[in-house]
């Protein structure tokens, strides 16, 4: 019976070659989108799973409520004190990224991005391979340091790099003690070169591992099996007012996350990487899926459509003494067999398409038939969406009463109704894909153009070496840089546009006591006097700063109160209760001391207004610009002249060069690490369009073999339209108007659906594009699904229309 | 083998109630050679259909073999059918994707007939109707009468009690007609049960008894005496 089953599955196959090429190449292709997608998904899931114990490791967060700041890092001296204070913890540790780091060996001076400093426990967390040296020793003492296979041998090519001596920051010498292996791709962390904590105090001063301002610490703790993360977490404020005062956990709470959640569920200010989105892989799960369908929906149609060819053979073989139940395991035979060649063809595509796409993703997808795992799966995938497929026309073929059919008038063609829902079905999830990547497109062009309040174009920026004194280093570099005719303006800042600032002080508005409840935890950054006019901010009142007020007095016992000037933001001036006219000549008090003794007294000197400083996901805060200060990031911007830049460029890395030889120079365009911040959306919108492009492509295909079959259907009628008078405009009118009804109708299904969606997603930023800039893709979308579908039905009715009647009617 | 009384089929659609057959009495003892006559429309198909179990009765009792089967369900239905009954059509309906060979082994596939023995009946009933020759051609390939010596090798491989013919000349020339008549004859010679649908007189009188129906209802049965044999009509 099987065999029986299986060859007459294949002739029927091969013997309606249009329908079964459209039904195998819609499947394989929602087939591939889904092998594509899992991979993505398994990729991503994957993160961070495969450190040993990864289940009971948590990172230490931490959030400031007054400037709404979610840290991923926290200050230095909470891990020893937790482990102090709860016994239940098992360990902790301490990461430090350190990007912009130098190493030198000999000669050879490079920046490096992926360092990090690390406790001597962290291979107790991170179960790292070591391929030389021990876990035991790797960072015993201050000045050991551990290379990575890759870096390893970046440096030091086939010599043994153990025992060697770099350069590290161009202030200590570090022996390499270890090679570990290369850090896997799915996880949160990234680095080449691990430092020893120890060093720390060595290299910024034994004061900054009792710094809780210094909120740049990965800290990771082990608890217990089974232990209940949040029994220990709801301690953390009683642990702050223990630690910091009564009432500190008002401002700020300490919380964990699980190890293996940050990178789908962690998006917090000064990640270590930017993170995966749980958001984007239920979306394009979805996505795929709804690809999938499409498919299968073709399938279902088609097959009922044509149903008028099998029931014959349904009747006679109930007949010749087939049960109901025997019918349907045929058929439904016949559709996994049709899905295992679409899987075949699937297969194939994912092979030639999936390293495109993984480089696209910047992700290392891979795909190997020969995992058992993987190819259980395309089997059950096989068996699923075979059966998934061809359930209703199995069900539906097999319903058919001989006596109805076997007396050579069998009218059996499926419930029309249901297939018009079904063609109705596939083209509204293709418009409302299609009008989902205009929108990220849209939303993408409106922070491209969107107004930032300054002027960011020209722009290279840079980092200042940290370990030197700042005005040694910035002042003579400005100088001569700005000797050069293309370079118009040098100055520097704590931070550059496309940076999300975290760093922040806190104030107290004149007129108010100097009390811990009247300091107002502001954003702050430090700019040079020529900043405003090198970024072309306008001022709303006030002025910018003069060269004289780029320094302030550190405030002692001795002079407790010094004075300064600042720069407030809208709606920093809002936060103290003024506007911008009445903030200018107020005076705002920066505590420098936990005890509120030492102050600086500043000026308010002038207002600009809220400027778009990092992306327009993150609101603009309130903020406080102040002098320069070299213990907070150090960048400078470089404004060139219109044209190339490229004489300025080289004039720049020689002074460098000449002036900075302990630190390569690194720069890049401003505009270009601005466009970063959307790169992620650039992709989705990427793939997105390449999705609404294949739904699109998969229902146009069901639609062409829909259109086909009906047309060949009504051939007897068109015969006898042509003959009493009909034009070939009219007949094609005639077959195509009831397909367009069916796309017309799936555009208002689609418009709300994705209205709905779509203003959902445009509320993760703060500042979106209005919908005035994407109305019009409602209609766009419209026109385009019914060309498409319009194009793929005129050009079978046409030639329908221009049949010879006489064919037509000889048919019959 | 067959007995009906009272036998009632009615059609209804949200409009229309249309009477079938309406009240028919009827018994056909084993080894009949029964023609069923009648204008287009009296209820001879329907008739057959419910006779062959392919469609079930309004009202009245159907008994076959014996057994009460009127009100049995699709299933059994279809299980009483397979063992007992052959059915031959007028427009053939084989299966165009199988070729004579498997359209022929169908019946027995549906027996769970093992392998060897499915192909022994197979190539003995093929060469029994003189196709074998052909066996692994499809329909498409055949003329209207080989395709309706294929059916009968079909309707008769399971070695049934009862064949039922619904118009089986009615797409066939008089030459390929008189050639399945003859095959029907032999097969009624054997000892096989056989109703047949004919519009054709000149058929009927194969049949050893002829049914006249009208508007759903018996209205004569006619017994044909000695049946003439084919060489007796063509001398």
């Amino acid at each position: 019976m099987l065999s029986n089953y299986i060859k007459i599955a294949w002739r029927n196959i091969t013997g309606n070659p249009l329908f079964s090429a459209i039904n195998i190449i819609g499947l394989s292709i929602g087939l591939a989108c889904c092998i594509i997608i899992t991979l993505f998904v398994r990729y991503e899931t994957s993160f961070d799973q495969h450190w040993e114990n990864s289940d009971r490791i948590y990172r230490v967060t931490r959030d400031f409520f007054s400037n709404n700041l979610q840290l991923a890092a926290v200050a230095p001296p909470i891990a020893p004190l937790l482990q102090e204070d709860f016994p239940e913890i098992e360990d902790i540790t301490r990461l430090l990224a350190a990007p912009q780091s130098s190493i030198r060996r000999g000669d050879d001076s490079f920046v490096e991005d992926g360092v990090a400093i690390a406790d001597r426990n962290v291979f107790d967390f991170f179960n790292i391979q070591f391929v030389s040296g021990s876990p035991e020793t790797a960072l015993a003492r201050p000045t050991d340091f551990v290379l990575t296979r890759r870096a390893a041998e970046r440096y030091f090519g086939n010599e043994d790099p153990v025992g060697q001596t770099l350069r590290f920051m161009d202030q200590v010498d570090v022996t390499v003690t270890a090679v570990i292996e290369d850090l896997p791709e799915n996880t949160h962390m990234t680095f080449e070169f691990l430092g020893s904590m120890d060093a720390i105090p060595m290299m910024m001063g034994p004061e900054e591992m009792e710094s809780w301002g210094s909120n740049n610490y990965y800290t990771y703790l082990r608890l217990p099996e089974g232990y209940d993360a949040e029994s220990l977490s709801s301690r953390f404020p009683e642990f702050l007012d223990k630690h910091r005062g009564e009432g500190d956990s008002e401002g700020n709470a300490l919380g964990l996350q699980r190890l293996t959640d940050i990178h789908l569920q962690s998006n917090r200010d000064g990640e270590w990487q930017a993170n995966g989105s749980r958001a984007v892989v239920y979306t394009f799960s979805a996505v795929a899926f709804v690809v999938l369908l499409i498919a299968c929906i073709n399938f279902m149609n088609l097959t009922t459509a044509r149903s008028t060819q099998r029931v014959r053979e349904v009747g006679v073989r109930k007949v010749v003494g087939a049960k109901r139940s025997q019918l349907i395991v045929q058929f439904l035979g016949e559709s996994v067999l049709l899905t295992a060649l679409a899987m075949l063809l699937a297969v194939a595509f994912v092979e030639i398409i999936l390293p495109f796409f993984a480089s696209f993703l910047e992700k290392p997808l891979t795909f190997s038939l020969a995992s058992a795992q993987m190819l259980g799966v395309l089997v059950a995938g096989v068996i699923v969406v075979g059966l998934l497929a061809g359930s209703y026309p199995a069900f539906y073929l097999s319903q058919f009463r001989p006596a109805e059919v076997l007396k050579g008038n069998a009218s059996g063609s499926g419930s029309v109704f249901l297939r018009k829902v079904l063609v109705v079905f596939q083209f509204s999830t293709s418009i409302a894909l299609l009008i989902a990547t205009g929108v990220v497109v849209a939303q993408m062009q409106y922070a491209k153009n969107i107004d930032l309040g300054y002027d960011k174009s020209r722009n290279i920026v840079s980092s200042l070496p940290f370990f030197a004194d700042l005005w040694d280093t910035y002042e003579p570099l400005k100088a001569e840089l700005e000797a050069h005719p293309d370079i118009l303006s040098v100055v520097y800042s704590s931070r550059v546009p496309g940076m999300r600032n975290l760093d922040g002080s806190g104030y107290i508005a004149e007129g108010l006591q100097a009390t811990m409840d009247n300091v107002e935890g502001i954003s702050d950054i430090k700019v040079d006097y020529q900043w405003f006019d090198h970024y072309g901010v306008e001022f709303l009142a006030g002025r910018p700063f003069r060269e004289n007020e780029r320094r302030v007095e550190e405030p002692t016992d001795e002079h407790p109160v010094t004075k300064g000037a600042a720069i407030l933001n809208e709606s920093g001036a809002r936060r103290f209760g003024w506007t911008p006219e009445e903030a200018v000549g107020k005076i705002i008090r920066q505590p420098m001391s936990r005890d509120l003794d030492l102050f600086v007294d500043r000026e308010v000197v002038g207002v600009i207004p809220d400027i778009h400083f990092a992306s327009l996901h993150n609101e603009m805060k309130a903020t406080v610009y102040a002098e320069p200060n070299g213990n907070y990031g150090r960048r400078i911007s470089v404004k060139v002249a219109p044209g190339d830049p490229q004489d300025a460029i080289s004039h720049m890395e020689s002074v460098w060069a000449r002036m900075l030889p302990a630190q390569p120079m690194q720069w890049e365009f401003l505009d270009d690490s601005f466009d970063a911040l959307y790169r992620s959306e650039g992709r989705q919108a990427q793939l997105f369009g390449m999705f609404a492009g294949l739904a699109i492509f998969v229902a146009v295909l069901g639609l062409f073999g829909l259109a086909s079959f009906t047309t060949e259907r009504r051939t007897k009628e068109i015969g006898i339209r042509k003959v009493m008078g009909a034009s070939v405009s009219d007949i094609v009118l005639l077959l195509t108007s009831d397909f367009t009804k069916l796309v017309l109708l799936a555009n208002l299904v689609a418009w709300p659906v994705a209205y709905y969606f779509m203003s959902d997603w445009l509320n993760r930023f703060v500042y979106r594009a209005p919908f005035a800039d994407w109305a019009w893709l409602f209609i766009a979308s419209a026109v385009a699904a019914l060309a498409a579908a319009w194009l793929t039905i005129a050009v079978q009715a046409g030639k329908a229309a221009r049949s010879r009647p006489v064919l037509a009617l000889r048919y019959e | 083998m067959i007995e009906m009384h009272d036998l009632s089929k009615i059609y209804r659609t949200s409009n229309v109630e249309t009477t079938a057959l309406n009240g028919i009495n009827l018994e056909i003892s084993p080894g009949e050679f029964i023609a069923i006559m009648g204008p287009s429309g009296c209820g001879k198909s329907t008739l057959l259909n419910v006779m062959g179990m392919l469609d079930t009765p309004s009202a009245g009792s159907y008994s076959f073999l014996g057994e009460e089967v009127s009100q049995y369900p699709e299933g059994k239905l279809a299980d009483f059918r397979k063992h007992n009954i052959g059915f031959i059509f007028q427009s053939f309906n084989l299966v165009d994707e199988l070729t004579v060979a498997e359209n022929v082994e169908l019946p027995l596939l549906y027996q769970k007939v093992p392998g060897n023995e499915r192909e022994q009946k197979v190539q003995a009933v093929l060469e029994r109707v003189g196709i074998a020759h052909r066996a692994d051609h499809r329909p498409q390939q055949l003329s209207g009468g080989q395709q309706q010596r294929v059916a009968v090798a079909r309707a008769v491989v399971t070695n049934p009690n009862l064949i039922l013919a619904d118009e089986p000349t009615g797409n066939l020339d008089t030459t390929n007609g008189e050639e399945v008549l003859d095959l029907l004859n032999q097969l009624n010679s054997d000892g096989t049960t056989i109703v047949m649908v004919t519009h054709d007189p000149g058929h009927a009188d194969h049949a050893s008894r002829v049914v006249q129906m009208l508007d759903g209802k018996v209205l004569s049965e006619n017994v044909i005496g000695l049946r003439p044999t084919a060489e007796a009509r063509h001398a």
